[in-house]
């Protein structure tokens, strides 16, 4: 499995884009190749206590919804989150990414160059679809 | 709603409600372990020099506080929580303060639910006032230890900010630390 992340653009920073390296900004700058090769690992899972209810009268009020987290083995870790909200698909339960994920990655070019917030979350998104967390997360729920 | 700014010197009375406040929010509400003597949450990181905002509705009762320390003296996450920091030592720079005790509670509300109130616009506007505080102070960044929930608020309102490590639960809670850029205006 793999990772991803992201922050403000015009840091450039040559690091090499081998193991996780803390920068002093607090990010972990890495080359999405190098983060696709590092294993990631479910920490936490929970449904949301605080989540909405739907008003009104003959209103159903299902929207079961959560986290999930995500680390790097080691320190410095990489660490990304994200919320899901389940939805049935073919009659089947499902966890659909929701939201924006949190993390402390940055992904950068092969000049070493930062490719800013909004890349580096777009990338992680499409990441997400390339495993499959949901099962990860849903046994993460029922321990 | 209105919010003010200052030391606990100059809030006077608003200080001693805004700790009410907390008692009431992080320990009856959120269940956290801390101190209350007397009703009011305090700890050794409220002195003198702790700035608070705090945010009041039309009554004039508090809704809403954030609690502010330079990092150039001992703070929560450098004395108590160094281990969010993900083997990074906590920052001591006159340019980065602290954020904690941030809460954006109505305690009137029918709502019990601290977390879903931080999204509320009183948290967002109590954030931006902090933020615009300590920018006044010639601060740069923040650093937070806070509920893993405040990210949402930070995600969803579209401040600049990133994880400074992953999530620990500590006493049951989910917590961790992150950084806020302060943007020049």
């Amino acid at each position: 499995m793999t990772s991803h992340h992201q922050q403000p653009a015009n840091h450039s920073r040559q690091e090499s884009p081998g193991l996780p390296h803390l920068s002093q900004d607090g990010y972990i700058r890495l080359a999405y190749q190098t983060f696709r090769q590092l294993e990631m690992t479910c920490l936490y899972s929970g449904m949301d206590d605080d989540r909405p209810v739907t008003s009104g009268l003959g209103a159903s009020a299902t929207s079961i919804t959560g986290f999930t987290e995500w680390a790097s083995h080691g320190i410095p870790a990489i660490t990304i989150g994200w919320d899901w909200k389940l939805a049935g698909t073919d009659g089947k339960p499902c966890l659909f990414q929701t939201g924006i994920p949190g993390r402390n990655l940055m992904f950068i070019d092969q000049h070493g160059q930062d490719l800013g917030i909004e890349q580096t979350t777009a990338i992680l998104i499409d990441w997400l679809k390339t495993f499959d967390w949901q099962t990860e997360t849903m046994s993460n729920l029922s321990c | 709603m209105n919010i003010i700014s200052g030391t606990a010197d100059s809030l006077q009375g608003i200080y001693r409600e805004q700790a009410a406040y907390r008692q009431k929010v992080f320990i009856e509400n959120l269940g956290w372990d801390l101190h209350a003597p007397d009703g009011l949450e305090k700890d050794q990181f409220d002195r003198p020099d702790t700035y608070y905002v705090v945010a009041r509705d039309e009554e004039g009762a508090v809704c809403g506080c954030a609690r502010m320390l330079p990092t150039t003296h001992p703070y929560l996450l450098s004395e108590v929580f160094p281990q969010l920091m993900n083997g990074a030592i906590p920052p001591s720079s006159p340019e980065i303060w602290e954020l904690s005790r941030f809460a954006a509670v109505d305690l009137n509300s029918a709502d019990p639910s601290p977390l879903r109130q931080m999204s509320s616009e009183v948290a967002i506007s109590l954030l931006q006032a902090a933020i615009d505080f300590a920018a006044q102070h010639g601060v740069k960044r923040l650093i937070t230890v806070s509920p893993l929930g405040v990210e949402r608020l930070l995600r969803n309102a579209g401040f600049r900010s990133h994880r400074a490590g992953p999530p620990m639960r500590i006493n049951g809670h989910l917590i961790f630390a992150s950084w806020i850029e302060i943007e020049e205006k």
